[in-house]
């Protein structure tokens, strides 16, 4: 079984650890509590190409005064840039996370994730998929509280990580 | 000498755990409890690949390579969170000279750590409130801002009605007082009258004569003309009651009729045309008051701007299923700095105007009657449109 590095990269408090507690537990907690350093969780991830041995990255979020340790996403097959929807900022941010990994590991493969989707009214997440979402060639929007988008978010990082790498 | 002997002679009673791994990544060397820092379910065994123990090492074998060239000196990965609840400062060293192995080394971080991410906590939530209030204020200001505008649009409207109110108020005192005059003027013109008649009767010989007879239908004439004056004054300010269908050039007519004298007087030149035979639905006296308001409102534009051949014209006509009613004067016009707002309260034109009249005929046509009262420059001076629903 092909193992792969996934990092989830972006700032503070945007949902990186419940997106990935959700992912691998299936489980989700409304507690924030900051993540130090990173944390590292595996999940078999299947696709119909065959079976990846996911090791994902929690990775500490990033502040204006102290943004993201770039040493922790060094030989990254995949990342996962993640914004909340509700906090504009975060998706200012996006493209410095892009700039971040195009300089550490321009081999890996990224998606954008928009997170707390489930804080937005239908009509609200229409409009984001329209504008938003056309700027980047893989972004998703997804909610760790209710699991919309999660695991095919994380299938298709997987999926493009085996088209692209092998 | 191995320098992992080195190492694990110092760290041997301490917080640090290491394994020794060579140039195919395998392990040759540990301490005694390094296992607790490695995945769980893996026994620790010499021989075995160091990313089975390791994980966070998978894909930087790049890095690896570097330390053994001695190309980088070393690498850290600080504060990785390792089952149950340890952190560990992962620093990866060149293990000797030769450069044949690695060591890898595991720092204890756990109390700074948790001291490190209480710190960090706190900041990340404070910062989160900071920007939950920053937002709350900004809704506040934004609700007040609205609440303002609010309150100022209803006291506009409020010092608007009031000065509806007393304007019609005004006007019912009018009515009333012209009501007044009515009476005590109409028995006088009887008695004028009927006396004229007896006289006239009496006298039927001396009457043949031919000028007296004359002088005396004349008088009766005159009287009758004032008995009509007067009834067309108490009935012009007599507030309609309810909507009625009415001729819009018998109706305009009436309105000339009682002020042409006034305008004559003034060199001013009042012309009607236009279709004679269209109804239209509202209230006939409030409709003879804006005609009255657009009227006076020229008349004080040429008192202002006083010139040869003053003229105003008023054009009845169709437009589709409407009826309107076109009030041109050649004043000069309305200044186009104030034209947006011609018809807003206390606005005018006039050096002594009280910005009512325009305000108050717009509102009569469009709030009560449902038409629309319009202005704009035309060649030579303004004009006024009223246009109201027609009716068959």
């Amino acid at each position: 079984m092909i193992s792969k590095k996934i990092v989830l990269i972006g700032d503070f408090s945007v949902g990186k650890t419940s997106l990935i507690r959700r992912f691998v537990d299936n489980q989700f907690s409304d507690t924030y509590l900051s993540t130090i350093g990173v944390k590292i969780s595996r999940k078999e991830i299947v696709l119909s190409s065959g079976t990846v041995q996911g090791l994902i990255w929690d990775v500490e979020g990033g502040t204006e005064t102290k943004p993201v340790n770039r040493v922790y996403l060094t030989g990254a097959d995949g990342c996962i840039i993640v914004a909340d929807v509700t906090r504009e900022e975060t998706i200012e941010h996006i493209e410095t996370y892009i700039d971040i990994i195009h300089e550490t590991s321009p081999k890996a493969v990224f998606i954008v994730v928009l997170n707390k989707v489930d804080c937005l009214t239908e009509s609200e997440k229409e409009q984001l998929e329209t504008t938003l979402l056309k700027h980047y060639e893989e972004a998703r929007l997804t909610s760790a509280k209710s699991g919309e988008g999660v695991e095919e978010m994380f299938e298709t990082l997987a999926g493009r990580m085996m088209e692209t790498q092998g | 000498m191995y320098i992992q002997e080195v190492f694990s002679a110092i760290y041997a009673s301490h917080l640090y755990e290491y394994f020794v791994i060579d140039r195919e990544w395998k392990v040759v060397a540990y301490s005694d409890n390094v296992w607790q820092f490695c995945s769980q379910g893996i026994g620790l065994e010499e021989s075995r690949s160091i990313f089975e123990f390791v994980p966070e090492l998978y894909g930087m074998e790049g890095t690896l390579n570097r330390l053994l060239e001695g190309e980088e000196s070393e690498l850290l990965l600080p504060y990785i969170f390792k089952e149950p609840e340890y952190y560990v400062n992962i620093r990866i060293h060149s293990g000797n000279t030769g450069g044949e192995t690695v060591i890898i080394l595991f720092e204890n971080v756990t109390e700074m750590a948790k001291t490190q991410q209480s710190l960090v906590q706190e900041r990340n939530e404070k910062a989160l409130l900071l920007k939950e209030l920053s937002e709350k204020n900004v809704q506040l200001k934004r609700y007040n801002d609205q609440m303002q505008e609010l309150v100022k649009e209803e006291m506009r409207k409020n010092l608007e009605k009031q000065k509806m109110v007393e304007l019609q108020s005004r006007y019912s005192q009018m009515g009333e007082m012209i009501s007044m005059i009515t009476h005590q003027w109409k028995q006088p013109l009887s008695a004028i009258s009927m006396i004229a008649h007896v006289l006239k009767l009496k006298h039927q010989e001396i009457m043949k004569k031919g000028t007296l007879t004359e002088k005396f239908d004349a008088i009766l004439r005159q009287t009758e003309y004032m008995n009509q004056t007067v009834n067309d004054f108490q009935e012009f300010f007599k507030p309609s009651k309810n909507r009625v269908r009415f001729n819009l050039y018998q109706t305009v007519s009436t309105v000339l009729e009682l002020v042409k004298d006034e305008y004559m007087l003034k060199r001013i030149s009042l012309e009607l045309k236009g279709e004679e035979e269209i109804i239209a639905y509202g209230y006939p006296n409030e409709f003879n008051q804006v005609v009255l308001t657009l009227l006076k409102n020229a008349k004080d534009a040429f008192g202002e701007n006083p010139k040869e051949n003053m003229r105003i014209e008023i054009l009845i006509r169709e437009e589709g299923e409407n009826a309107v009613v076109d009030v041109r004067d050649n004043a000069g016009g309305i200044d186009e700095n104030i034209m947006a707002e011609i018809f807003d309260l206390y606005v005018t034109s006039k050096t002594e105007g009280s910005g009512l009249g325009l305000n108050i005929a717009k509102n009569m046509i469009e709030a009560n009657m449902q038409g629309e009262l319009t202005a704009r420059n035309v060649e030579g001076g303004a004009q006024f449109s009223i246009v109201l629903k027609q009716v068959p």
